[in-house]
């Protein structure tokens, strides 16, 4: 089992999740570029393996916990089949009773030696709160060289760069490797702005000789010193955000908590409006962490989301940049959040806000909402 | 029980956005192009994260007996103003490895001068901020604990340790806002996520008693690694071509603001 290219999958009680599509199509990609061979690999536990020709699957079930279940939900053999014939690649289903839970160092021990035998130039892993929490040491124990929240790449007389940003987004680095393998962890948006391409959009390269395979291979189970317990719920989310129109939310810019009614009021100026904010507010205390929007809290895509004195870092954008219309308002005309922005407003906030609440026939709606 | 806070000095962005006095250079010749040029100190400050990591420490210590949490930084002379914090904050111990280099470490580079350091010094739990601001990797504690060989968790939003010696009970944010809990056994590494705490603002008697302390300071030029990535160049982030801005004064921009919204039919009939 060689392959040049290694994407491990990211499933969730609803199978393949989105981020790890958009890594599948980024890889595919990279795949042509290098022109070498992609494989998908799939770490769990899953249910229906007992019916599968993979020795020493264990189907027991899981013991009760008082968490729910942090189990791979309904990922099965037919999904893997999809993901094979979608991507034309071949796909490794990693079985073993102890990857039932995602623990980075179960997920370590179980990758590093499949990766060291199919000895690829690539490892892709989606950016998530997972990716990045394994990826690094992957990376170590398989000597490589790691490069995280990649965003696109360039080959350059041989040479691959990957680019990434720093500083809020505000600047750009191209990184080029120096060991061998890659590990990279790959922003979702990675794909471009096709949007949601299947899986198999570009490859027209790919294994030309067989069909592409699904393959499962037992891990065994080992000592390991991070025991999962199980899942938590997210905190409550504000009921209003799914049925706003309006999203306003304020960044750090906003400056002080007492400014925080300023947004509230500019709020009022809609009908079908929420308030929400960056994680930045809530961890100064300005605002609950209900209303946080963003990687940790929630994703949101209303029809307008106004952004106030909010830099735009990735955490916030990968919440928010699917809203249909962005107005952006920041002091700063180099803010990130420009990039994702439709309409965009120099100025300080504490003016520009007091002006928009003073324009006449505004007074209506913000006094009946507000 | 001993415990590490790893703390980086940094950059602060808003100050690189804002008053301009910073120049971020590329060129080809050099082989690491980016260098932020150093204005003056008051340009850098404790990482934000890492100041949560230190409040968490002191937390563990006031509710557990006979622990010690010392800090340990990075960088060039100028990182002692961190580690000065750390102390003020309540630290017992403060360790700077000096390395005076322009170019910024890559994660690797920092996470193996730290693990070269750290490795008999047999620490219980070492602590760290989920991610730097200025580099934006969040990738330091997961490479210090593999090549420690002990298990780390991050993006901490919660820990208690279960018994004196561990195992220590953590819970970490998932994308969502969800969390997964683990129980660790130690030694381990967490990284600390924004938010955990409110950092404490130190008394003045801390303040007096911190600038008594000795920082300790060792040459690290020796331990850095060969590097396993290098930065090729950097730029600034190409402005949007979708973005139209709105000029004016601040009243016809609210105005122009407005009827965009009307048009768009966002205020309601």
């Amino acid at each position: 089992m060689k392959s040049g290219i290694v994407v491990i999958a990211e499933i969730s009680a609803d199978g393949l999740t989105p981020s790890c599509r958009d890594v599948i199509y980024f890889a595919g990609r990279l795949a042509e570029s290098a022109s070498e061979d992609m494989l998908v690999l799939v770490p769990g536990h899953f249910p229906d393996t007992n019916q599968l020709p993979c020795r020493g699957a264990d189907a027991t079930k899981h013991e009760d916990h008082p968490f729910s279940k942090g189990g791979l939900g309904k990922f099965s053999y037919k999904d893997a089949e999809e993901i094979a014939s979608a991507a034309n690649c071949d796909v490794a289903v990693l079985v073993g009773d102890h990857l039932s839970a995602y623990s980075a160092e179960a997920w370590i021990a179980a990758l590093s030696p499949v990766c060291r035998e199919t000895n690829p130039r690539f490892i892709c892993i989606p950016h998530t709160s997972r990716g990045w929490d394994y990826g690094p040491g992957l990376a170590v124990r398989l000597g490589a060289s790691l490069i995280g929240a990649v965003e696109g790449f360039r080959l350059h007389a041989g040479n691959f760069f990957f680019k990434r940003s720093f500083l809020k987004g505000q600047w750009q680095m191209e990184v080029l490797p120096e060991m061998w393998p890659v590990v990279m962890t790959i922003l979702p948006e990675a794909k471009g702005k096709e949007g949601a391409a299947s899986l198999g959009a570009t490859r027209s390269a790919g294994k030309k000789d067989r069909p592409p395979r699904v393959s499962f291979l037992s891990i065994p189970t080992k000592d390991l010193r991070t025991k999962p317990l199980g899942r938590l719920p997210a905190p409550e989310t504000a009921y209003d955000f799914s049925e706003a129109e309006v999203i306003v939310a304020a960044g750090k810019g906003i400056g002080s908590a007492e400014n925080i009614d300023l947004i509230k009021r500019l709020a009022g100026v809609f009908p079908k409006s929420a308030v929400g904010c960056s994680r930045a507010v809530c961890d100064l205390g300005w605002m609950e962490h209900r209303r946080q929007i963003g990687m940790t809290g929630r994703t949101v895509a209303p029809p307008l989301y106004i952004a106030c004195g909010i830099s735009g870092a990735m955490p916030h954008l990968a919440g928010m940049r699917n809203s249909r219309c962005i107005i952006a308002v920041n002091r700063d005309k180099n803010a990130a959040i420009f990039q994702v922005a439709h309409l965009g407003i120099v100025d300080d906030l504490l003016t520009f806000i007091p002006a928009v609440l003073e324009q006449p026939g505004k007074k209506k709606q913000e006094s009946s909402n507000g | 029980m001993r415990i590490l806070v790893c703390i980086k000095q940094i950059l602060a962005p808003e100050l690189v956005e804002l008053s301009g006095r910073h120049e971020i250079k590329a060129g080809d010749e050099d082989p690491c192009p980016l260098t932020m040029t150093p204005p003056d100190d008051d340009c850098y400050r404790l990482n934000p994260s890492d100041e949560y990591a230190v409040e968490e420490a002191l937390r563990i210590r006031e509710a557990v007996t006979d622990v010690t949490v010392d800090a340990l930084s990075l960088g060039p002379k100028r990182c002692r103003q961190v580690l000065l914090r750390a102390l003020e904050m309540g630290a017992n111990n403060a360790t700077l490895l000096h390395l005076d280099r322009p170019a910024p470490l890559t994660p690797f580079e920092t996470a193996s001068i730290l693990a070269s350091y750290l490795r008999d010094k047999d620490y219980d739990l070492i602590l760290t901020g989920v991610m730097a601001e200025d580099g934006m990797n969040g990738q330091t504690g997961q490479l210090v604990a593999e090549l420690l060989a002990i298990p780390c968790a991050t993006a901490v939003i919660s820990e208690r340790l279960l018994s004196p010696q561990g195992p220590i009970y953590v819970e970490r944010e998932e994308d969502g806002g969800e969390r997964t809990a683990y129980e660790i056994y130690l030694p381990a590494v967490l990284t600390i996520q924004s938010g955990i705490n409110r950092p404490r603002y130190p008394a003045l008697s801390h303040v007096l008693r911190a600038r008594k302390q000795e920082i300790a300071t060792l040459d690290a030029a020796s331990l850095l690694p060969a590097p396993r990535e290098r930065i090729a160049g950097v730029s600034r982030t190409e402005s949007s071509a979708t973005c139209t801005f709105i000029v004016g004064t601040p009243i016809e921009k609210a105005g122009q603001f407005l009827d965009f919204c009307r048009q768009k039919g966002f205020l309601g009939p």
